[in-house]
Protein backbone atom coordinates (compact mmCIF):
# COMPACT_ATOMS: atom_id res chain seq x y z
CA UNK A 1 0.00 0.00 0.00
CA UNK A 2 0.98 3.82 -0.72
CA UNK A 3 0.67 6.21 1.74
CA UNK A 4 2.45 10.25 1.21
CA UNK A 5 5.56 10.42 3.34
CA UNK A 6 7.84 13.54 3.94
CA UNK A 7 11.50 12.29 3.13
CA UNK A 8 12.87 12.59 6.72
CA UNK A 9 9.71 10.83 7.99
CA UNK A 10 10.68 8.14 5.13
CA UNK A 11 14.16 7.42 5.84
CA UNK A 12 13.15 7.25 9.98
CA UNK A 13 10.56 4.52 9.04
CA UNK A 14 12.59 2.58 6.88
CA UNK A 15 14.82 3.05 9.58
CA UNK A 16 12.71 1.22 11.54
CA UNK A 17 11.79 -1.22 9.35
CA UNK A 18 15.30 -1.96 8.43
CA UNK A 19 15.38 -3.78 12.41
CA UNK A 20 16.98 -0.68 13.38
CA UNK A 21 15.95 -0.16 17.00
CA UNK A 22 19.29 2.38 18.13
CA UNK A 23 18.45 6.34 17.46
CA UNK A 24 21.12 8.62 18.94
CA UNK A 25 20.82 12.26 18.04
CA UNK A 26 20.39 15.57 18.30
CA UNK A 27 17.69 18.47 16.77
CA UNK A 28 18.80 20.61 13.80
CA UNK A 29 16.95 21.94 10.93
CA UNK A 30 16.12 20.86 8.38
CA UNK A 31 16.14 16.84 9.48
CA UNK A 32 14.42 17.43 12.70
CA UNK A 33 11.46 15.33 11.89
CA UNK A 34 13.85 12.14 11.92
CA UNK A 35 14.33 12.58 15.65
CA UNK A 36 10.52 13.97 16.55
CA UNK A 37 9.53 10.67 14.06
CA UNK A 38 11.70 8.41 15.86
CA UNK A 39 10.78 9.49 19.33
CA UNK A 40 7.26 9.09 18.65
CA UNK A 41 7.57 5.32 16.97
CA UNK A 42 10.72 4.06 18.39
CA UNK A 43 8.92 3.24 22.20
CA UNK A 44 5.90 1.56 20.38
CA UNK A 45 8.63 -1.02 18.64
CA UNK A 46 10.87 -1.45 21.69
CA UNK A 47 13.05 0.38 20.28
CA UNK A 48 15.30 3.26 22.10
CA UNK A 49 15.46 6.58 20.70
CA UNK A 50 17.87 9.12 22.63
CA UNK A 51 18.66 12.91 22.38
CA UNK A 52 22.09 13.14 23.38
CA UNK A 53 23.48 16.13 25.10
CA UNK A 54 25.20 16.81 21.51
CA UNK A 55 26.57 15.39 18.38
CA UNK A 56 29.45 14.06 19.48
CA UNK A 57 27.73 12.44 22.31
CA UNK A 58 24.94 11.05 19.66
CA UNK A 59 27.89 9.69 17.46
CA UNK A 60 29.76 8.25 20.88
CA UNK A 61 26.47 6.25 21.53
CA UNK A 62 26.25 5.26 18.15
CA UNK A 63 29.54 3.77 17.84
CA UNK A 64 28.80 1.43 21.41
CA UNK A 65 25.60 0.31 20.39
CA UNK A 66 27.66 -0.70 16.93
CA UNK A 67 30.11 -2.21 19.24
CA UNK A 68 27.56 -4.39 20.55
CA UNK A 69 26.49 -5.51 16.94
CA UNK A 70 23.24 -4.00 17.04
CA UNK A 71 21.62 -2.02 14.00
CA UNK A 72 22.50 1.76 15.17
CA UNK A 73 22.03 4.85 13.95
CA UNK A 74 22.54 9.03 13.85
CA UNK A 75 20.70 12.02 11.94
CA UNK A 76 22.05 15.44 11.05
CA UNK A 77 22.79 18.17 9.29
CA UNK A 78 25.99 19.59 8.17
CA UNK A 79 26.94 21.80 11.34
CA UNK A 80 25.71 18.42 13.46
CA UNK A 81 28.01 16.41 10.92
CA UNK A 82 31.02 18.28 11.38
CA UNK A 83 30.20 18.39 15.09
CA UNK A 84 30.34 13.71 14.52
CA UNK A 85 33.42 13.70 12.52
CA UNK A 86 35.59 12.83 15.35
CA UNK A 87 33.33 9.90 16.45
CA UNK A 88 32.86 9.02 12.40
CA UNK A 89 36.91 8.44 12.05
CA UNK A 90 36.77 6.07 15.67
CA UNK A 91 33.97 4.21 13.90
CA UNK A 92 36.12 3.80 10.83
CA UNK A 93 39.69 2.74 12.37
CA UNK A 94 37.25 0.26 14.78
CA UNK A 95 35.44 -1.09 11.72
CA UNK A 96 32.09 -0.73 13.10
CA UNK A 97 28.77 -1.03 10.57
CA UNK A 98 26.55 2.04 11.76
CA UNK A 99 24.25 4.73 9.54
CA UNK A 100 24.67 8.57 9.81
CA UNK A 101 21.90 10.81 7.94
CA UNK A 102 23.03 13.89 6.47
CA UNK A 103 20.14 15.80 5.56
CA UNK A 104 22.14 18.86 3.99
CA UNK A 105 22.13 22.42 4.29
CA UNK A 106 23.75 25.60 3.63
CA UNK A 107 27.71 26.23 4.79
CA UNK A 108 30.11 26.67 6.18
CA UNK A 109 29.59 27.42 9.57
CA UNK A 110 26.02 27.81 10.71
CA UNK A 111 25.57 28.95 7.15
CA UNK A 112 21.66 28.59 6.75
CA UNK A 113 18.45 26.18 6.94
CA UNK A 114 17.86 25.82 3.37
CA UNK A 115 19.07 22.74 0.85
CA UNK A 116 22.62 22.16 -0.48
CA UNK A 117 24.92 19.63 -1.68
CA UNK A 118 28.01 21.48 -0.06
CA UNK A 119 29.37 18.36 2.19
CA UNK A 120 30.11 15.99 -1.00
CA UNK A 121 34.09 16.57 -0.14
CA UNK A 122 32.85 16.05 3.26
CA UNK A 123 31.52 12.40 2.86
CA UNK A 124 33.17 11.21 -0.25
CA UNK A 125 37.21 12.64 0.70
CA UNK A 126 37.27 13.27 4.56
CA UNK A 127 34.52 12.00 6.44
CA UNK A 128 36.67 12.03 9.84
CA UNK A 129 40.55 12.34 10.20
CA UNK A 130 42.77 9.55 8.74
CA UNK A 131 42.89 7.48 6.13
CA UNK A 132 39.53 6.49 5.76
CA UNK A 133 36.02 5.98 3.56
CA UNK A 134 32.62 5.64 3.79
CA UNK A 135 29.79 4.21 1.76
CA UNK A 136 27.90 6.97 0.68
CA UNK A 137 24.51 6.82 -1.04
CA UNK A 138 22.50 10.00 -2.43
CA UNK A 139 19.03 9.40 -3.14
CA UNK A 140 17.04 11.74 -5.15
CA UNK A 141 13.23 11.05 -4.58
CA UNK A 142 11.56 9.87 -1.22
CA UNK A 143 11.21 6.37 -2.28
CA UNK A 144 14.92 6.17 -2.38
CA UNK A 145 15.24 7.83 0.64
CA UNK A 146 13.37 4.99 2.44
CA UNK A 147 15.28 2.30 0.16
CA UNK A 148 18.82 3.30 0.57
CA UNK A 149 18.26 3.30 4.45
CA UNK A 150 18.54 -0.67 4.41
CA UNK A 151 21.05 -1.01 1.50
CA UNK A 152 22.83 1.13 3.89
CA UNK A 153 22.55 -0.67 6.67
CA UNK A 154 23.32 -4.15 4.84
CA UNK A 155 26.68 -2.53 2.82
CA UNK A 156 28.26 -1.30 6.17
CA UNK A 157 27.39 -4.81 7.92
CA UNK A 158 28.66 -6.48 4.82
CA UNK A 159 31.97 -4.49 4.30
CA UNK A 160 32.25 -3.29 8.33
CA UNK A 161 31.67 0.29 7.84
CA UNK A 162 30.01 2.77 8.52
CA UNK A 163 27.55 3.64 5.55
CA UNK A 164 26.06 7.89 5.54
CA UNK A 165 22.60 8.64 3.65
CA UNK A 166 23.59 12.23 1.66
CA UNK A 167 20.30 13.88 0.98
CA UNK A 168 19.63 17.38 1.40
CA UNK A 169 16.68 19.68 2.95
CA UNK A 170 14.76 19.52 -0.50
CA UNK A 171 14.63 15.77 -0.03
CA UNK A 172 13.96 15.70 4.04
CA UNK A 173 11.11 18.73 4.13
CA UNK A 174 9.02 17.29 0.65
CA UNK A 175 6.34 15.08 0.30
CA UNK A 176 6.00 11.64 -2.28
CA UNK A 177 3.85 8.98 -1.91
CA UNK A 178 5.99 5.51 -1.24
CA UNK A 179 5.64 1.94 -1.06
CA UNK A 180 7.26 1.28 2.22
CA UNK A 181 8.78 -2.28 2.54
CA UNK A 182 7.19 -4.99 4.15
CA UNK A 183 8.99 -8.12 5.70
CA UNK A 184 11.47 -8.94 8.34
CA UNK A 185 15.30 -7.44 7.43
CA UNK A 186 18.09 -9.62 6.72
CA UNK A 187 20.11 -10.65 9.92
CA UNK A 188 24.03 -10.94 9.35
CA UNK A 189 26.29 -12.87 11.44
CA UNK A 190 28.17 -10.14 13.54
CA UNK A 191 31.02 -13.13 15.40
CA UNK A 192 33.00 -9.72 16.00
CA UNK A 193 30.35 -8.14 18.24
CA UNK A 194 30.60 -7.41 22.11
CA UNK A 195 27.97 -9.26 23.16
CA UNK A 196 29.74 -11.31 26.34
CA UNK A 197 32.11 -14.37 26.08
CA UNK A 198 29.94 -16.32 28.42
CA UNK A 199 33.41 -18.16 29.26
CA UNK A 200 33.30 -19.80 25.71
CA UNK A 201 35.24 -17.89 23.26
CA UNK A 202 37.91 -15.66 23.24
CA UNK A 203 37.81 -11.68 24.09
CA UNK A 204 36.35 -10.19 21.35
CA UNK A 205 38.42 -5.96 21.34
CA UNK A 206 36.71 -3.21 18.86
CA UNK A 207 39.40 -0.19 19.36
CA UNK A 208 41.09 2.39 16.77
CA UNK A 209 44.31 2.93 19.00
CA UNK A 210 47.37 0.90 17.69
CA UNK A 211 50.63 1.84 19.59
CA UNK A 212 53.01 -0.56 17.45
CA UNK A 213 53.17 1.61 13.69
CA UNK A 214 54.14 -1.51 11.56
CA UNK A 215 50.69 -3.60 13.37
CA UNK A 216 48.71 -0.07 12.25
CA UNK A 217 50.23 0.05 8.63
CA UNK A 218 49.20 -3.66 7.99
CA UNK A 219 45.60 -3.09 9.18
CA UNK A 220 45.46 0.58 7.20
CA UNK A 221 46.29 -1.96 4.00
CA UNK A 222 44.17 -4.70 4.74
CA UNK A 223 41.36 -1.72 5.11
CA UNK A 224 42.00 -0.17 1.95
CA UNK A 225 41.88 -3.64 -0.13
CA UNK A 226 38.33 -3.69 1.14
CA UNK A 227 37.55 -0.54 0.18
CA UNK A 228 38.92 -1.69 -3.48
CA UNK A 229 36.45 -4.60 -3.43
CA UNK A 230 34.00 -2.17 -2.48
CA UNK A 231 34.98 0.14 -5.84
CA UNK A 232 34.65 -3.58 -7.84
CA UNK A 233 31.36 -3.84 -6.89
CA UNK A 234 29.03 -1.43 -5.43
CA UNK A 235 28.92 1.52 -8.03
CA UNK A 236 25.72 2.82 -8.84
CA UNK A 237 24.47 5.20 -10.73
CA UNK A 238 21.33 5.78 -13.34
CA UNK A 239 21.45 6.28 -17.15
CA UNK A 240 18.87 7.90 -18.08
CA UNK A 241 18.23 9.23 -22.40
CA UNK A 242 21.87 7.98 -22.29
CA UNK A 243 21.75 5.54 -25.49
CA UNK A 244 22.29 8.31 -28.04
CA UNK A 245 23.17 11.09 -26.03
CA UNK A 246 26.20 13.41 -27.57
CA UNK A 247 26.11 15.70 -24.34
CA UNK A 248 25.71 14.66 -20.52
CA UNK A 249 24.78 16.31 -17.70
CA UNK A 250 25.94 14.52 -14.57
CA UNK A 251 24.25 14.80 -10.76
CA UNK A 252 22.91 13.50 -7.93
CA UNK A 253 20.39 13.51 -5.38
CA UNK A 254 17.82 16.62 -5.45
CA UNK A 255 20.15 18.58 -8.02
CA UNK A 256 19.62 15.59 -10.59
CA UNK A 257 15.76 16.24 -10.62
CA UNK A 258 15.72 19.54 -11.72
CA UNK A 259 19.02 18.13 -14.00
CA UNK A 260 16.21 15.68 -15.26
CA UNK A 261 13.60 17.98 -15.98
CA UNK A 262 16.16 20.14 -17.79
CA UNK A 263 17.41 17.17 -20.14
CA UNK A 264 13.88 16.44 -21.23
CA UNK A 265 13.49 19.85 -22.31
CA UNK A 266 16.50 20.27 -24.33
CA UNK A 267 15.57 16.78 -25.94
CA UNK A 268 12.12 18.21 -27.15
CA UNK A 269 14.61 21.22 -28.77
CA UNK A 270 16.51 18.19 -30.57
CA UNK A 271 19.75 18.22 -28.53
CA UNK A 272 20.89 14.74 -27.82
CA UNK A 273 21.99 15.02 -24.07
CA UNK A 274 21.26 12.44 -21.35
CA UNK A 275 21.88 12.14 -17.51
CA UNK A 276 24.01 10.10 -15.64
CA UNK A 277 22.73 10.37 -11.84
CA UNK A 278 25.53 8.75 -9.77
CA UNK A 279 23.61 7.07 -6.86
CA UNK A 280 26.37 5.72 -4.76
CA UNK A 281 29.01 8.84 -4.48
CA UNK A 282 31.55 6.76 -2.45
CA UNK A 283 32.32 4.59 -4.47
CA UNK A 284 32.05 6.96 -7.41
CA UNK A 285 30.07 5.66 -10.10
CA UNK A 286 33.62 5.56 -12.54
CA UNK A 287 32.09 2.95 -14.43
CA UNK A 288 29.53 4.16 -15.75
CA UNK A 289 31.07 7.44 -16.43
CA UNK A 290 34.17 5.82 -18.15
CA UNK A 291 31.65 3.82 -20.32
CA UNK A 292 30.27 7.37 -21.87
CA UNK A 293 33.79 8.80 -22.34
CA UNK A 294 34.20 8.41 -26.71
CA UNK A 295 30.83 8.82 -26.95
CA UNK A 296 30.49 12.29 -25.08
CA UNK A 297 31.42 15.40 -26.61
CA UNK A 298 30.90 17.61 -23.52
CA UNK A 299 29.80 16.94 -19.67
CA UNK A 300 28.08 19.26 -17.32
CA UNK A 301 27.83 18.68 -13.42
CA UNK A 302 25.24 20.30 -12.24
CA UNK A 303 25.20 20.53 -8.23
CA UNK A 304 23.70 22.82 -5.31
CA UNK A 305 27.45 23.74 -4.31
CA UNK A 306 30.26 25.69 -5.64
CA UNK A 307 31.70 22.59 -7.46
CA UNK A 308 32.63 19.64 -5.80
CA UNK A 309 31.80 16.17 -7.72
CA UNK A 310 32.54 17.96 -10.60
CA UNK A 311 36.36 16.93 -9.12
CA UNK A 312 35.96 13.28 -9.38
CA UNK A 313 34.29 13.56 -12.75
CA UNK A 314 36.95 15.40 -14.08
CA UNK A 315 39.32 12.48 -13.30
CA UNK A 316 36.99 9.73 -14.72
CA UNK A 317 37.08 11.82 -18.15
CA UNK A 318 40.59 13.14 -18.09
CA UNK A 319 40.50 15.30 -20.66
CA UNK A 320 38.76 12.99 -22.74
CA UNK A 321 36.14 15.45 -23.10
CA UNK A 322 35.69 19.01 -22.02
CA UNK A 323 33.96 18.93 -18.40
CA UNK A 324 32.09 22.51 -16.91
CA UNK A 325 30.13 23.17 -13.99
CA UNK A 326 26.83 24.67 -13.17
CA UNK A 327 25.44 25.01 -9.86
CA UNK A 328 23.82 27.77 -7.14
CA UNK A 329 24.96 27.61 -3.44
CA UNK A 330 23.62 29.35 -0.30
CA UNK A 331 20.60 27.37 -0.12
CA UNK A 332 19.37 28.58 -3.57
CA UNK A 333 18.04 25.47 -5.93
CA UNK A 334 18.80 25.76 -9.36
CA UNK A 335 15.93 25.91 -11.57
CA UNK A 336 15.18 23.81 -15.15
CA UNK A 337 15.30 26.75 -16.87
CA UNK A 338 19.06 27.71 -16.05
CA UNK A 339 20.51 24.42 -16.58
CA UNK A 340 18.38 24.00 -19.68
CA UNK A 341 20.22 26.93 -20.40
CA UNK A 342 23.72 25.86 -19.91
CA UNK A 343 22.67 22.62 -21.67
CA UNK A 344 22.29 24.68 -24.75
CA UNK A 345 25.25 26.53 -24.49
CA UNK A 346 27.59 23.40 -24.13
CA UNK A 347 25.41 21.68 -27.36
CA UNK A 348 26.51 24.54 -29.15
CA UNK A 349 30.16 24.26 -28.67
CA UNK A 350 30.37 27.22 -25.94
CA UNK A 351 30.65 27.36 -22.18
CA UNK B 1 -24.24 31.67 3.75
CA UNK B 2 -20.51 30.80 2.99
CA UNK B 3 -18.50 28.96 5.82
CA UNK B 4 -16.00 31.23 5.29
CA UNK B 5 -17.43 34.62 5.87
CA UNK B 6 -19.61 33.33 8.80
CA UNK B 7 -16.82 33.85 11.16
CA UNK B 8 -14.16 36.83 11.34
CA UNK B 9 -11.30 34.20 11.60
CA UNK B 10 -10.61 31.26 9.96
CA UNK B 11 -8.37 28.67 10.82
CA UNK B 12 -6.85 25.59 9.58
CA UNK B 13 -4.97 23.23 11.30
CA UNK B 14 -3.94 19.32 10.89
CA UNK B 15 -1.67 16.54 11.20
CA UNK B 16 1.74 17.99 9.87
CA UNK B 17 1.82 17.55 6.25
CA UNK B 18 -1.74 17.28 5.63
CA UNK B 19 -1.79 19.90 2.82
CA UNK B 20 -2.55 23.07 5.49
CA UNK B 21 -0.41 25.49 3.06
CA UNK B 22 -1.63 24.37 0.10
CA UNK B 23 -5.80 24.67 0.97
CA UNK B 24 -4.79 27.84 3.22
CA UNK B 25 -2.94 29.50 -0.37
CA UNK B 26 -6.52 28.51 -2.42
CA UNK B 27 -8.85 29.40 0.18
CA UNK B 28 -7.04 32.90 0.86
CA UNK B 29 -7.20 33.59 -2.70
CA UNK B 30 -10.48 31.92 -3.56
CA UNK B 31 -12.24 33.26 -0.51
CA UNK B 32 -11.34 36.66 -0.88
CA UNK B 33 -9.57 36.87 2.76
CA UNK B 34 -8.26 39.88 3.76
CA UNK B 35 -5.16 38.77 5.85
CA UNK B 36 -3.43 35.45 6.05
CA UNK B 37 -1.20 34.95 9.00
CA UNK B 38 1.45 32.29 8.77
CA UNK B 39 1.48 30.50 11.65
CA UNK B 40 3.59 27.41 10.64
CA UNK B 41 6.41 28.10 12.95
CA UNK B 42 7.53 24.53 12.85
CA UNK B 43 7.97 23.47 9.37
CA UNK B 44 11.26 25.49 7.61
CA UNK B 45 9.71 25.11 3.81
CA UNK B 46 6.76 24.71 1.76
CA UNK B 47 5.11 27.29 4.05
CA UNK B 48 2.74 30.05 3.21
CA UNK B 49 4.80 32.36 3.91
CA UNK B 50 7.01 30.97 0.52
CA UNK B 51 3.95 32.45 -1.34
CA UNK B 52 4.14 36.45 -0.24
CA UNK B 53 4.24 37.50 -3.94
CA UNK B 54 1.22 35.60 -5.27
CA UNK B 55 -0.92 36.23 -2.01
CA UNK B 56 -0.26 40.14 -2.38
CA UNK B 57 -1.09 40.35 -5.80
CA UNK B 58 -4.47 38.84 -5.14
CA UNK B 59 -4.92 42.00 -2.88
CA UNK B 60 -4.06 39.50 0.62
CA UNK B 61 -2.10 41.01 3.20
CA UNK B 62 0.78 38.19 4.61
CA UNK B 63 1.72 38.24 8.32
CA UNK B 64 4.45 36.35 8.73
CA UNK B 65 7.29 35.45 11.45
CA UNK B 66 10.16 38.22 10.57
CA UNK B 67 12.92 35.78 9.03
CA UNK B 68 10.42 33.31 6.93
CA UNK B 69 11.79 32.59 3.52
CA UNK B 70 15.26 33.49 4.89
CA UNK B 71 17.95 31.42 6.64
CA UNK B 72 17.56 31.98 9.83
CA UNK B 73 15.03 29.75 11.71
CA UNK B 74 13.89 31.60 14.57
CA UNK B 75 10.32 30.24 15.66
CA UNK B 76 9.05 33.65 17.18
CA UNK B 77 5.01 35.13 17.04
CA UNK B 78 4.98 38.78 15.15
CA UNK B 79 3.76 41.37 17.12
CA UNK B 80 1.21 42.02 14.39
CA UNK B 81 -0.51 38.67 14.31
CA UNK B 82 -2.58 40.03 17.65
CA UNK B 83 -3.42 43.30 15.72
CA UNK B 84 -4.59 40.97 12.78
CA UNK B 85 -6.87 39.15 15.12
CA UNK B 86 -8.14 41.70 16.70
CA UNK B 87 -9.29 44.22 14.02
CA UNK B 88 -9.13 42.93 10.44
CA UNK B 89 -12.35 41.89 8.97
CA UNK B 90 -11.85 38.62 7.42
CA UNK B 91 -8.67 36.57 8.91
CA UNK B 92 -7.27 33.16 7.38
CA UNK B 93 -4.54 31.73 9.69
CA UNK B 94 -2.69 28.83 8.59
CA UNK B 95 -1.63 26.74 11.92
CA UNK B 96 0.96 24.44 11.98
CA UNK B 97 1.09 21.26 12.09
CA UNK B 98 0.07 19.02 15.04
CA UNK B 99 0.27 19.70 18.79
CA UNK B 100 3.53 21.39 18.52
CA UNK B 101 2.72 23.66 15.48
CA UNK B 102 -1.12 24.48 16.85
CA UNK B 103 1.07 25.69 20.71
CA UNK B 104 1.74 29.44 18.48
CA UNK B 105 -2.25 29.53 17.64
CA UNK B 106 -2.88 28.99 21.03
CA UNK B 107 -1.02 32.03 22.47
CA UNK B 108 -3.90 34.20 20.70
CA UNK B 109 -6.55 32.06 21.48
CA UNK B 110 -8.24 34.63 23.84
CA UNK B 111 -8.53 37.04 21.08
CA UNK B 112 -9.84 34.40 18.76
CA UNK B 113 -12.46 33.18 21.29
CA UNK B 114 -13.85 36.85 21.53
CA UNK B 115 -13.74 37.74 17.73
CA UNK B 116 -15.20 34.07 16.79
CA UNK B 117 -13.80 31.73 14.90
CA UNK B 118 -14.15 28.31 12.97
CA UNK B 119 -11.32 25.78 12.85
CA UNK B 120 -10.87 23.40 10.32
CA UNK B 121 -9.66 20.26 10.71
CA UNK B 122 -7.52 18.80 7.50
CA UNK B 123 -6.91 14.89 6.91
CA UNK B 124 -5.42 12.99 4.35
CA UNK B 125 -5.78 8.97 5.09
CA UNK B 126 -2.76 8.27 3.04
CA UNK B 127 0.03 10.03 5.53
CA UNK B 128 1.23 6.62 7.58
CA UNK B 129 0.38 8.75 11.17
CA UNK B 130 -3.40 9.28 10.78
CA UNK B 131 -4.21 5.93 8.07
CA UNK B 132 -7.26 5.44 10.58
CA UNK B 133 -9.97 7.24 12.11
CA UNK B 134 -8.49 6.34 16.02
CA UNK B 135 -4.88 8.09 15.00
CA UNK B 136 -6.72 11.12 12.99
CA UNK B 137 -8.56 11.25 16.32
CA UNK B 138 -6.31 11.47 18.46
CA UNK B 139 -4.43 14.22 16.58
CA UNK B 140 -7.49 16.55 16.28
CA UNK B 141 -7.89 16.22 20.36
CA UNK B 142 -3.60 16.97 21.24
CA UNK B 143 -4.36 20.27 18.47
CA UNK B 144 -7.59 21.52 20.26
CA UNK B 145 -5.75 20.66 23.98
CA UNK B 146 -2.64 23.31 22.40
CA UNK B 147 -4.54 25.72 20.85
CA UNK B 148 -7.23 26.05 23.47
CA UNK B 149 -9.43 26.06 20.91
CA UNK B 150 -12.27 23.64 19.27
CA UNK B 151 -12.54 22.19 16.35
CA UNK B 152 -15.80 23.05 14.51
CA UNK B 153 -15.43 21.16 10.42
CA UNK B 154 -13.33 18.52 9.07
CA UNK B 155 -12.00 18.52 5.63
CA UNK B 156 -11.14 15.53 3.44
CA UNK B 157 -7.78 15.87 1.66
CA UNK B 158 -6.78 12.40 1.06
CA UNK B 159 -4.68 12.21 -1.71
CA UNK B 160 -1.04 10.27 -2.95
CA UNK B 161 -0.71 13.30 -4.54
CA UNK B 162 -0.32 12.57 -8.43
CA UNK B 163 -1.06 8.57 -7.64
CA UNK B 164 -4.43 10.09 -6.32
CA UNK B 165 -6.78 7.56 -8.08
CA UNK B 166 -10.80 6.49 -7.72
CA UNK B 167 -9.77 3.95 -4.67
CA UNK B 168 -7.93 6.33 -3.03
CA UNK B 169 -10.45 9.12 -3.48
CA UNK B 170 -13.11 6.50 -2.16
CA UNK B 171 -11.45 5.13 1.09
CA UNK B 172 -10.95 8.88 1.76
CA UNK B 173 -14.08 9.92 1.94
CA UNK B 174 -15.39 6.81 3.86
CA UNK B 175 -12.95 7.43 6.57
CA UNK B 176 -13.59 11.09 7.00
CA UNK B 177 -17.65 10.18 7.14
CA UNK B 178 -16.49 7.54 9.89
CA UNK B 179 -14.77 10.53 11.39
CA UNK B 180 -17.69 12.92 11.15
CA UNK B 181 -19.95 10.75 12.30
CA UNK B 182 -17.55 9.53 15.84
CA UNK B 183 -16.72 13.12 16.60
CA UNK B 184 -20.22 14.44 15.74
CA UNK B 185 -18.34 17.39 13.44
CA UNK B 186 -19.50 17.97 10.19
CA UNK B 187 -17.53 16.97 7.03
CA UNK B 188 -17.36 20.37 5.24
CA UNK B 189 -16.03 19.20 1.86
CA UNK B 190 -13.35 16.95 -0.01
CA UNK B 191 -10.61 18.50 -1.54
CA UNK B 192 -9.53 18.05 -5.22
CA UNK B 193 -6.59 19.53 -7.30
CA UNK B 194 -7.61 20.23 -10.58
CA UNK B 195 -5.27 17.81 -12.56
CA UNK B 196 -7.74 15.17 -10.82
CA UNK B 197 -10.66 16.14 -11.88
CA UNK B 198 -11.43 13.34 -14.61
CA UNK B 199 -11.09 10.99 -11.36
CA UNK B 200 -14.15 12.47 -9.57
CA UNK B 201 -16.04 13.93 -11.93
CA UNK B 202 -19.94 12.49 -11.59
CA UNK B 203 -18.48 10.20 -9.10
CA UNK B 204 -18.56 12.06 -6.10
CA UNK B 205 -20.20 15.38 -4.39
CA UNK B 206 -19.57 18.00 -1.82
CA UNK B 207 -16.46 18.58 -3.35
CA UNK B 208 -13.41 21.72 -3.24
CA UNK B 209 -11.28 22.20 -6.62
CA UNK B 210 -7.90 23.62 -5.41
CA UNK B 211 -4.54 24.47 -7.72
CA UNK B 212 -1.36 23.02 -6.76
CA UNK B 213 0.70 25.89 -5.64
CA UNK B 214 3.17 23.93 -3.46
CA UNK B 215 5.68 22.52 -5.99
CA UNK B 216 8.74 21.25 -6.08
CA UNK B 217 11.23 23.07 -8.60
CA UNK B 218 11.07 20.20 -10.68
CA UNK B 219 7.28 20.11 -11.24
CA UNK B 220 7.60 24.18 -11.58
CA UNK B 221 6.69 24.51 -15.91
Amino acid sequence: MKVLMKGNEALAEAAIRAGCRHFFGYPITPQTEVAAYMAKQMPKVGGTYLQAESEISAINMVYGAASAGKRAMTSSSSPGISLKQEGISYLVGSDLPCLIVNVQRAAPGLGGIQPSQGDYFQATKAPGHGDSHIFVMAPSSIQEMADFVETCFEKAEEYRMPSMLLADGMLGQMMEPIELKEGEPKEVEKPWALTGTKMQRPHNVINSLYIDPPELERILIERYERYAKIEENEQRAELYKMDDAEYAVVSYGASARIAMSAVDKARDEGIKVGLIRCITLWPYPKKFIEASAGQIKHYLAVEMNMGQMVEDLRLVVNGRAPVDFFGRAGGIIPSPAEVLEEIRKISKGGK
Amino acid sequence: MNVFDAKPITIVTGHYGCGKTSLSLNFAIQEHFETIIDLDVVNPFFRSSDYINMLTKNGIKVISPYFANTNLDVPFIPSDVRTSVIFDKKVLIDAGGDDQGSTAVGTVSKDIISRGYNMFYVVNFMRPQTLNIEDAEEIMREIEAASHLKITHIINNTNLKHDTDEDVFRKGLKLSEDLSEKTGLPLLFSVYSEEKEYIIKNVFSNLYKINSYVLTPWEIV
